[in-house]
């Protein structure tokens, strides 16, 4: 049977003093090698749900299981380690360190996991993987914004794993760079039985996942199957 | 017009306030900085001008004075010689000026003033407590003084000395004159106003014939006061030179200000310089800050930029950041300058009533000029350090504003050319080191220091581009991520990085510089003492031991010490501060033969004592090294000393070392002073005794000898040289206390540089949080950084403060005091420090790197 990988249960996220009510009552599930785009207008809580999902933040109320793993109250550092080597993140606006190479960028976290052996190899097959390797030396503000978001996708594919999380990864891209970024991420499904839960608010990025979840004003109001 | 200061309160005024560390901490920068500069100038000032009142209030009205310049005294005699003054239609009084040392617990040393009581009231005003003054007039025009002073063995006591003391009238006083304790009647107690006011009311005042015994000289005075009408003033002075003889000075009393002021101008210098270093760095944290903060904003000055403002807008929106941080920092620094006055006063008054003048320093005078002189140099300090980044923003292109990587890629860029100019900088500062003194004063050595900071500052991203990589990969060796982490991001924002290790840098030279000058100082005054300091017994007067320069030593006790069994030798010596062309110096006699034999000076030429002192005839004489330099002369060279003999001529035969005064001493044979001053009495001697005698014991049998009734003061070569250190570290103290300052400085400049850093790195802290870095692996990081800082700064700090300490040691020192230095590494001190520095670095890391922990991934991102 199909591995359940994700699962979040009567989450609620309220934000801060002014009581923003970023999600409401939230239940979903996603088994590994799914997927999922996440739809919605701009602030409907797209980015909220997937932080949540990611373990970068945590619901106000409601439970989030990673794995099996119960994230939604583990200490910081325990939830760090627990996610730094199964959660992957892609970025609208890249978030490349600056100050580093496109190679040093790619191979932060395994350095991060302290994971150091092979570690050279692994970023230079990812890097070749993705497209990138010809500007492994290339500092971000050298890269165009494809070749940019190509960099965070080796970053987050690099320690392999298993779900990736993307936040409106082709919004800042033009419509062929944008594809090749979808086919890469549908690649890491298909072959690599990967998950991906993906962000978006595009009906051609959305038509690449397996599933399709809409979010209205934090709640969800429609889910749809697609066959590949 | 409104615009601009909208956008300053929400672009400039919202920033500070949300960054309220950072901006705590570059005020701070600046405010030590101003409080530095203006406690050690008040201090200066307030001694000055302490010194300035008093010669005002002993003056009184005179407009003229007569003094002698070589010799202590002026004979009495020289008042009939000069009484056609009164058909010139002016007035004259004698005056004694000299100090006495109370016989009590510390041996206070004071004033003793002597004046004629009878003398007309437009000279020495006075009034007491007791209602007595020279002031009143009877009816009918003729003054009756009700003077008690006139009285053998009375005095008028000054309102301090008598509250200090709990003295009243009629109690009596017990003074050291000589060997001997005199006792004096209180006459009177001074108030403040008039003559009672000079030296603070530390100060007895009697008659000039009471004086007179005082001191043991009988027909003798100090000075002759004369008011004369200003129009004939020249006149006056010309034909009073030519009837008096070379060695009396005629002056205006002022001037006698103006001769302290040259005199104490080295040790003031100096001093005030060393200031500067303190404000040197404050500039660097605000150039820091102000940098950074630019850097920063790229994006949003682009953005402004794109929407129509204009360059000049955004310049005066930095411009006013900056007169803004300058006058907050100011004024914090003019409170806390105030206070600091106080115990900068305290640290130099030692000083100064050591070597220069004796004269009670307790409260600063605040001086406005130099309040605003303060504020001001505040202010424009921070101003020119802000133009800089001022620029660089009005620079900012609106298409620019996005690639923020942009600015570092051009520091990296320019690196190579930047050390290029840094070589250009030390090289000028290089040749600045040879170039001679100005007054006396190394302006150049001090333009040679500012060059050399400049240089080495330029020369950071040079290194820095070569050291991180390294640290880098020697992280990387260790499987250090977090290390590998800090390395490349300092490196990637290098030109951030470079100004924090530049003013890292900064501080620790100059806490490096001074503890060497200090540590090598030490050390050669050391040495010099174990050299020359070879008698066993070093004797003198109490009174003199107390303060009073001028008390001797009868030549009979002197010979019956010479008498004793168990003494080899003694070795005598008598001084006298003189003036020697407006400058003021020391003259002594010295006798030649036993220093041929038994002393151990150490000569410039390196010859030995005893070929020096050989070859010394009576109109030859030696000179202290700093003598030697602040007059430019040199052996074989001839000096001219106006005596009241008549002029003496003295051929230079040696010139040795000496650290006990700046002000120097010419050395002439002891038979020669004693013909030419007609002082047969000794200021010390220095006794050297038989092989194998307990030089206590002999101590014990001289002071048995001579009796309750001689008051000598007997060290012995121990305790003499722990004395030298004593006046030694109290000299330093204040350098001290600015060494601390310069350790202080270095930890702001570390804590505003790592949390410029951290708050410029909060995206990057952001994105490290999603990628998978724990808060630990995050505080880490910062930490590593700071200990990189702490460790490029302490390295870099310690080898510019080698250089600047080369510089204070062989140019600055030696043009301003001309003393020679034995550079010397204080090498235990150096470890301490660096250790202390690594901490620091590492302490101040801990607020940004709990920052950093604490980044909130989510919120930092949205920010961005
Ligand atoms: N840190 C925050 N503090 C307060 N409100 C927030 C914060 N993050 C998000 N929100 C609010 O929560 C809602 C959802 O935001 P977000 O999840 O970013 O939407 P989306 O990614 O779908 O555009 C928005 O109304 C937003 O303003
Ligand atoms: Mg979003």
């Amino acid at each position: 049977m199909d591995e359940l990988l994700v699962s979040i249960q009567s989450v609620s996220k309220i934000y801060g003093d002014h009581k923003v009510r970023a999600l409401v009552d939230i239940n979903l599930n996603v088994v590994r090698g799914e997927f999922v785009a996440i739809m919605g207008r701009s602030g409907c809580g797209k980015s909220t749900l997937l932080n949540l999902i990611g373990g970068i933040d945590r619901p106000s109320e409601g439970s989030i299981s990673l794995v099996g793993q119960k994230i939604s109250d583990l200490p910081d550092e325990k939830l760090t380690v627990f996610r730094r080597s199964k959660v992957g993140f892609i970025f609208q606006f890249f978030n490349l360190l600056n100050t580093l190479t496109v190679e040093e960028n790619i191979a932060l976290p395994l350095e991060l996991i302290g994971n150091e052996a092979g570690l050279k190899a692994r970023v230079k097959e990812i890097m070749e993987t993705v497209g990138i390797d010809e500007r492994a030396n290339f500092y971000p503000a050298q890269l165009s914004g494809g070749e940019m978001q190509r960099t965070a996708i080796a970053r987050a594919l690099v320690h392999a794993p298993l779900l990736v999380i993307a936040d409106e990864p082709t919004g800042n891209l033009d419509s062929e760079n944008g594809t090749a970024i979808l086919e890469l991420l549908k690649d890491c499904c298909t072959n690599r039985k990967q998950t991906i839960i993906m962000a978006t608010h595009s009906l051609e990025a959305a038509a690449y996942a397996s599933r399709i979840i809409e979010i209205q004003d934090g709640h969800i109001v429609a889910e749809k199957q697609q066959c590949r | 017009m409104s615009v601009t200061l909208k956008l300053f309160s929400s672009f400039i005024l919202r920033d500070l306030a949300k960054n309220r560390l950072r901006t705590f901490l570059t005020i701070s920068g600046i405010a030590l900085g101003v409080a530095v500069v203006l406690a050690i100038s008040l201090a200066n000032d307030s001694a000055l001008d302490k010194f300035k009142q008093t010669v005002n209030l002993i003056s009184g009205n005179a407009n003229l004075e007569l003094r002698p310049t070589t010799s202590i005294f002026i004979d009495e005699r020289f008042l009939d010689e000069i009484n056609w003054l009164w058909l010139a239609d002016s007035k004259f009084t004698p005056l004694i000026e000299d100090n006495i040392v109370l016989n009590d617990e510390n041996n206070t040393l004071v004033q003793l003033i002597g004046i004629n009581m009878l003398a007309d009231k437009e000279f020495k005003n006075y009034s007491s407590t007791s209602g007595e003054t020279n002031q009143q007039e009877e009816p009918g025009g003729s003054k009756v003084v009700k003077t008690s002073a006139l009285e053998p063995d009375t005095v008028f006591v000054g309102g301090r000395l008598a509250r200090q003391h709990g003295w009243h009238i009629g109690d009596f006083v017990e003074v050291l004159i000589g060997e001997s304790v005199y006792r004096l009647k209180i006459a009177d107690v001074l108030s403040e106003e008039g003559i009672g006011g000079a030296f603070s009311g530390d100060l007895l005042v009697t008659d000039i014939s009471n004086a007179q015994k005082l001191i043991n000289a009988p027909g003798k005075i100090t000075a002759i006061e004369i008011i004369a009408p200003e129009s004939d003033l020249a006149q006056i002075s010309e034909k009073l030179r030519e009837q008096l003889p070379p060695d009396i000075l005629i002056q205006r009393p002022e001037q006698r200000g103006a001769q302290v002021e040259k005199m104490t101008r080295s040790f003031e210098y100096n001093l005030l310089a060393l200031t500067f270093i303190a404000l040197l760095v404050g500039m660097f944290l605000i150039y820091n800050t102000m940098t950074i903060s630019v850097l920063r904003r790229r994006p949003e000055i682009g953005t402004l930029r794109a929407l129509g403002t204009s360059r000049r807008t955004i310049f005066s929106l930095f411009a006013a950041e900056a007169i803004l941080f300058g006058t907050i920092g100011s004024i914090a620094g003019l409170a806390v300058g105030l206070v600091f006055a106080q115990g900068a006063l305290a640290a130099i008054a030692t000083t100064f009533q050591h070597f220069y003048f004796k004269q009670p320093l307790d409260s600063v005078t605040y001086n406005p000029i130099i309040l605003l002189l303060a504020f001001l140099l505040g202010v424009g300090a921070t101003v020119v350090a802000s133009a800089p980044p001022a620029f660089e923003a009005a620079g900012i292109q609106p298409a620019e504003a996005v690639r923020r990587a942009g600015h570092e890629a051009k520091v990296k860029r320019s690196a190579s050319f930047l050390a290029g100019a840094a070589i250009v900088c030390l090289a000028l500062g290089a040749m600045a080191t040879l170039a001679p003194p100005i007054f006396s004063f190394p302006v150049f050595g001090y333009v040679a220091a500012v060059f050399w900071i400049l240089g080495a500052s330029m020369l950071m991203p040079f290194l820095l581009d070569r050291f991180l990589p390294f640290a880098a990969f020697a992280f990387g060796k260790f499987s250090n991520a977090e290390g590998r982490i800090a390395a490349r991001s300092l490196q990637g924002a290098i030109g951030r990085t470079s100004v924090a290790s530049a003013s890292l840098m900064t501080g620790i030279a100059m806490m490096v510089s001074l503890a060497i000058m200090i540590g090598s100082f030490r050390q050669t005054v050391m040495l010099w003492v174990e050299q020359s300091l070879k008698a066993d017994l070093w004797i003198q007067t109490l009174a003199r031991a107390g303060g009073s320069t001028l008390s001797r030593i009868s030549p009979e006790t002197v010979a019956r010490i010479k008498a004793l069994p168990d003494v080899l030798a003694v070795s005598t010596f008598v001084e006298q501060p003189i003036t020697y062309h407006g400058e003021r110096t020391n003259l002594a006699g010295a006798d030649f033969t036993v220093a041929a034999n038994y002393g151990h000076l150490i000569f410039t030429s390196g010859e030995s004592t005893k070929q020096v002192c050989s070859r010394i005839h009576e109109d030859d004489c030696i000179v202290s090294e700093t003598f030697a330099i602040h007059m430019g002369l040199k052996r074989g060279d001839t000096i001219e000393l106006p005596t009241p003999s008549g002029m003496f001529k003295a051929k230079i035969q040696g010139v040795y070392y000496d650290y006990a005064s700046d002000l120097g001493y010419i050395i002439i044979p002891k038979p020669q002073f004693a013909r030419l001053f007609q002082d047969e009495a000794f200021s010390s001697c220095a006794v050297y005794i038989k092989p194998n005698i307990d030089s206590a014991s002999v101590r014990e049998k001289i002071l048995l000898m001579v009796g309750s009734q001689s008051h000598l003061f007997i060290k012995t070569t121990r305790e003499l040289r722990a004395e030298t250190f004593r006046i030694f570290d109290r000299t330093f103290s204040i350098t001290y206390a600015l060494h601390t300052i310069a350790i202080i400085v270095a930890m702001l400049a570390v804590t505003n540089a790592l949390l410029a850093l951290t708050l410029e790195s909060r995206r990057d802290f952001g994105i490290l949080r999603y990628l998978g870095a724990s808060a630990s692996q995050l505080r880490r990081v910062v930490l590593i950084q700071a200990g990189l800082l702490g460790v490029v700064g302490n390295v870099s700090g310690i080898g510019l403060g080698f250089l600047l300490s080369i510089l204070l040691v062989y140019v600055i020192n030696r043009q301003s005091f001309g003393w020679t230095v034995q550079f010397s590494i204080p090498y235990v001190f150096l470890i301490e420090s660096s250790i202390l520095v690594l901490l620091t670095a590492i302490f101040a890391g801990l607020i940004p790197a709990r920052l950093a922990a604490t980044t909130e991934a989510p919120s930092v991102m949205r920010e961005e």
